[in-house]
């Protein structure tokens, strides 16, 4: 038999190499920037377009899909090749998808900004967007199994099921959670609400992280660990129990984000019991990277790469310990909505994937410039920055967590809190704060040093586009061939076979999830008491949305002693049944606002001290890292959408009458008068019906009112 | 000799996993409390002692076979030889590989046919046994609490707490039997609460923001002891005002009272314009103790 001969693609590998680059400096920088507006809000430059809630989400997107995103895309475009001896099965799809999804990055940092989201965590882009991912994912999909099909290796390693499994569970996950009815062109409404909307959100949140963040990268582990270490990987055995378990337990675990909320009780058991069995799978990735190690730990001395790999995996198997232990309920009752979850998240995204991420760039690029590195002490250096970045931000943020989630609760010898003022606790971490945005600097500015040493290598090397490679075609087993070998192997060279197990083992956990929340009533028991929202709340809700107020701001009181007597009563999960979307948010950067409408709770304002407030909120309250929010006060609303948002919600389930959208405007109009009225009369504060700051008071005077006197339908 | 090794690690190792998850099982998911940590750190504490003894095992073990330079074969002497963190782990030494290298390669990588370390498939089995027991517990026989009946528990010690703090001093101060306080003590007490509590609406000594001016005569919802208190105890909270009897004993409400009442007069700068009515106090013997007559007095004539 003859060998063919072939070239592997290593144009695209570079493209998305430097967009990897480019993207994460970008991330990285907003990180910074919104670190430093959490101890000193100046750093928004006062101008709506860089405030905390917008700019929020445009670093969580721009590090997971753009940086980590083109991170896997370089990293599989390279080993899937040479895993496979093929090249890509159509460059005309490998363009549309580098190009397309360059394009999705775009227009997400052109929508963001301008307060253009759905609010979802890490599902903010609209629907248009949303759609384009699905299209751009697909192509990807495409392209991979294709290029399956035509291998030339006849086994997939164990690289590839990862990378499979990723393809299809991102698709799954990603199209679920973005149902949603348009309004217009760029506003929709989350086709789910309240507590099922948070369900699906989290069963997407999580497994964004399962699926995105971790399952690829593992698939990169096992190729770039081996090659750089020059080692064989430990054990086949562990490679198939960790990635049949890992993939299979990961999609139930969503719930543990929801612990103590209105989520229904059994729904949450099974998020811990799922969490905590995630141990020993996730750590199978990190054994089998570091035992791949082992007859080679000498060589770690001498290498940055190794050492880059070494710590990414470590920080893997911290995150993944820590992750399980934040499920347990008591853990979790102190560090949730607190810095605890931000250090967590870091310790992962910083050393898991940042440090991968880097490595793998450090691998690749010079091997497809056909040169070697340009300063090698220049990875040692970025290496130490970047570890010290990663201490730098996560020991201050850990005490920082600890700290806040303990003063929350605690009470004096007399029965009373300790800190009854939430912003007492926010003014002790400070300093914590200022420290974490060191640390994000230090590891910036390794990147920065990445950035100029990967830019020195492709100037003095030149990019091989095509490299040439040669191996056997495959040809047709023949039955009873192979006399003893594991049984695994079967799946292992039937990919059509490998993708339908994989789709199984990772729809069960969210249908049986989904499945009784949504169908059987008794899990969201309903509230007689509870209405929707007018359309002045409605438009006031639109703009909570839009200046991103639930990234700091959580609406969901837990059933604790420190919650109600600091809140009021508990949230229920009937209060939620009109949100679409729901918006509990997960993270107390400022207090619950869930009773914020309620004249019963100790978090009720007036409405002059919410003009106050949103004008500048160093005026109500002394030393606040809140933005200030001018332009709702300059601003008139712009609620030409009205009719179609009460129809929209309509369709969606919520009781307006028919043909209500025709008096919707009036409704508006005479509640923002009421309102207008109320501030002159209360306050002696003259403020025009249709600023955009009356809708918002609007809407935060309705949050947890409608629970008084109210009789529970049924239990 | 190995098999019998790698039994006993495994027990010892069993023993410290089992130590949490009884910790675990046993303990109701429960909020905060003192106990919680230093439960915790006793059982680090046992995890530790029992990874140092049985470290030292495995110190005397390496030492006795050193002595005795006894390897029966050169298998054992691999497995020895291993490095103290490999020992541990309970890793294949290096000298097996070529055994268990399957013999197929993917772009030059090779795996090795090793099993998973015996720890590994402890903590694997280990979990799902914990989950099984959880989801028992919380789920199906419901001897785990719920999250409500976690809460209505942690409400009934708080009541109990203060029925019995109900006999200490000043607990039953009320509306009706309020009287100002005069020790520069408690005035000093009730103006660490006004700053942490009040001064966000009603500026630095009173000179009002947010809320009214508070060192004037004049007053919304009533001057003199009584009325303040209860205007503190209840809120008036469709115009702003925080009702603080779940924030403040009636101890601490009395004493910021008491230093709100000192600040009448005091004219501090930026004060706000007057709001409510003049405040005149009706019959002396209803009212607060003589001191304060005089300086309301003093405040007439001033």
């Amino acid at each position: 038999m003859q060998k063919e001969t072939f070239n592997y693609d290593n144009k695209i590998v570079r493209n998305f190499g430097i967009a990897t680059v480019v993207w994460g400096l970008v991330g990285m920088l907003v990180g910074v920037t919104i670190a430093f507006q959490l101890f000193e809000p100046f750093f928004n430059f006062n101008t709506r377009y860089l405030s905390f809630g917008r700019l929020r989400p445009l670093h969580t997107n721009a590090i997971i899909f753009a940086f980590v995103g083109n991170a896997i895309f370089m990293g599989v475009y390279y080993s899937l090749q040479r895993l496979l001896k093929a090249r890509m099965f159509s460059d005309v799809l490998s363009n549309i998808h580098f190009w397309g999804w360059q394009l999705i990055i775009v227009a997400a940092a052109l929508t963001l900004p301008f307060g253009i989201t759905t609010s979802k965590e890490y599902a903010e882009l609209e629907w248009p967007i949303d759609i384009a991912i699905a299209l751009i994912w697909v192509v990807f999909g495409w392209n991979m199994i294709g290029t399956i099909f035509k291998r030339r290796e006849r086994h997939l390693y164990v690289a590839i099921w990862f990378y499979l499994a990723t393809f299809i569970t991102v698709a799954m996950l990603h199209i679920v959670n973005s149902f949603a009815l348009p309004v217009s062109f760029l506003k929709s409404y989350s086709a789910f609400a309240g507590v099922q909307d948070a369900l699906v959100q989290w069963w997407y949140g999580h497994n964004a992280v399962a699926f995105f963040l971790t399952t690829p990268f593992l698939g990169l582990m096992y190729y770039f660990m081996p090659k750089m270490a020059n080692r064989p990987i430990y054990s086949y055995k562990l490679s198939i129990l960790h990635f049949w378990s890992l993939i299979f337990l990961y999609i139930w675990a969503g719930p543990h984000h929801l612990l103590y909320t209105s989520l229904p009780g059994w729904v949450q058991t099974v998020g811990v019991v799922f969490s905590v069995m995630l141990i020993a799978p996730s750590w199978g990735g990190m054994l089998n990277g570091l035992l791949t190690l082992r007859g080679a730990w000498d060589k770690v001395r001498d290498d940055a790469l190794l050492k880059f790999m070494v710590v990414g995996l470590t920080a893997y198997g911290m995150s993944t310990f820590e992750g399980p232990m934040l499920s347990l309920k008591n853990v979790n009752a102190i560090a949730h909505f607190t810095d605890w979850i931000v250090a967590h998240v870091h310790v992962g995204a910083l050393g898991w994937n940042g440090l991968l991420t880097f490595a793998i760039l450090y691998y690749t690029i010079p091997r497809i410039y056909n040169t070697t590195i340009f300063s090698k002490k220049m990875v040692g250096t970025h290496f130490w920055l970047a570890t010290l970045g990663i201490l730098f931000y996560a020991i201050p943020m850990y005490f920082s967590g600890f700290t806040q989630g303990l003063m929350w609760k605690e009470f004096t010898a007399d029965g009373i809190l300790r800190y009854p003022n939430f912003l007492e606790t926010t003014l002790q971490i400070l300093p914590m704060h200022m420290l974490r945005g060191f640390g994000g600097l230090l590891y910036l500015t390794g990147a920065c040093l990445m950035t100029w040493n990967l830019f020195k290598t492709m100037k003095a090397g030149e990019l091989v586009p095509n490299e040439a490679a040669e191996a056997y075609p495959l040809v047709k087993e023949v039955k009873g061939e192979v006399a003893h070998s594991h049984w695994h192997r079967w799946i292992e060279k039937r990919p059509t076979q490998l993708i339908v197990f994989s789709l199984i083992a990772v729809a069960i956990g969210g249908l049986v999830e989904f499945m009784p929340t949504f169908l059987v009533e008794s899990n969201v028991p309903k509230i007689a008491s509870v209405t929707p929202y007018t359309p002045l709340e409605l438009e006031g809700r639109d703009i909570y949305i839009r200046e991103g107020c639930n990234n700091c701001h959580s609406q969901q009181v837990r059933p604790f002693r420190s919650e109600t007597v600091r809140y009021g009563e508990y949230s229920k999960a009937g209060e939620n049944v009109y949100d679409h979307p729901f918006l509990w948010g997960s993270k107390r950067t400022g207090p619950d606002l869930a009773r914020a409408g309620n004249t019963a709770s100790k978090v009720y304002k007036t409405a002059d001290w919410h003009y106050r407030h949103m004008n500048n909120p160093r005026e109500t309250s002394d030393g606040s890292i809140m933005p200030a929010y001018p332009w709702l006060i300059e601003d008139d609303g712009d609620y030409s959408d009205i009719a179609a948002k009460i129809s929209t919600m309509r369709s969606l389930g919520v009781p307006y009458e028919e043909g209500y959208e025709e008096f919707a405007m009036l409704d508006l109009d005479k509640q923002a008068k009421q309102i207008s009225d109320g501030l002159l009369k209360d306050a002696g504060r003259k403020v025009d019906q249709k600023k955009e700051i009356i809708a918002l008071i609007a809407y935060l005077h309705k949050l947890g009112r409608d629970i008084n006197n109210q009789e529970v339908a049924s239990k | 000799m190995k098999i019998m090794k790698n039994r006993i690690a495994l027990m010892i190792i069993a023993s410290i996993a089992s130590v949490s998850l009884f910790a675990q099982g046993a303990e109701p998911a429960q909020e905060g409390g003192l106990s919680q940590p230093l439960l915790w750190i006793i059982y680090a504490v046992v995890a530790l002692l029992l990874l140092v003894t049985y470290l030292l095992y495995q110190v005397t073990i390496s030492l006795k076979k050193y002595v005795k330079g006894e390897y029966q074969n050169e298998e054992q002497k691999m497995y020895d030889q291993r490095s103290t963190w490999e020992k541990i782990f309970q890793v294949k030494p290096v000298g097996t590989d070529k055994d268990t290298i399957i013999n197929e390669a993917h772009d030059g990588i090779y795996e090795l046919d090793n099993p998973p370390p015996p720890w590994f498939m402890f903590l694997f089995y280990g979990t799902i046994l914990f989950a099984v027991i959880y989801f028992v517990r919380y789920s199906v026989t419901g001897t785990g609490l719920t999250q409500e009946e976690e809460y209505i528990a942690e409400m009934a010690i708080v009541e109990e707490d203060k029925t019995s703090s109900l006999t200490e001093e000043g607990a039953s101060v009320d509306e009706n039997t309020v009287v100002a306080l005069t020790s520069a003590e408690d005035i000093a007490s009730g103006k660490k609460i006004y700053i942490q509590n009040c001064k966000v609406c009603h500026a630095d000594g009173g000179a009002g923001s947010v809320g009214p001016n508070l060192t004037d005569e004049f007053w919304k919802h009533g001057g003199g002891a009584k009325n303040i208190f209860k205007t503190i105890k209840y809120g008036v909270v469709e115009k702003g005002m925080t009702a603080w009897q779940d924030n403040l004993t009636p101890k601490m409400m009395q004493e910021v009272t008491s230093y709100i009442l000192s600040l009448e007069g005091t004219n501090p700068p930026d004060a706000k314009e007057a709001e409510g009515d003049k405040w005149v106090p009706e019959a002396a013997s209803d009212e607060a103790p003589t001191e304060t007559e005089v300086t309301e007095t003093e405040e007439v004539e001033g």
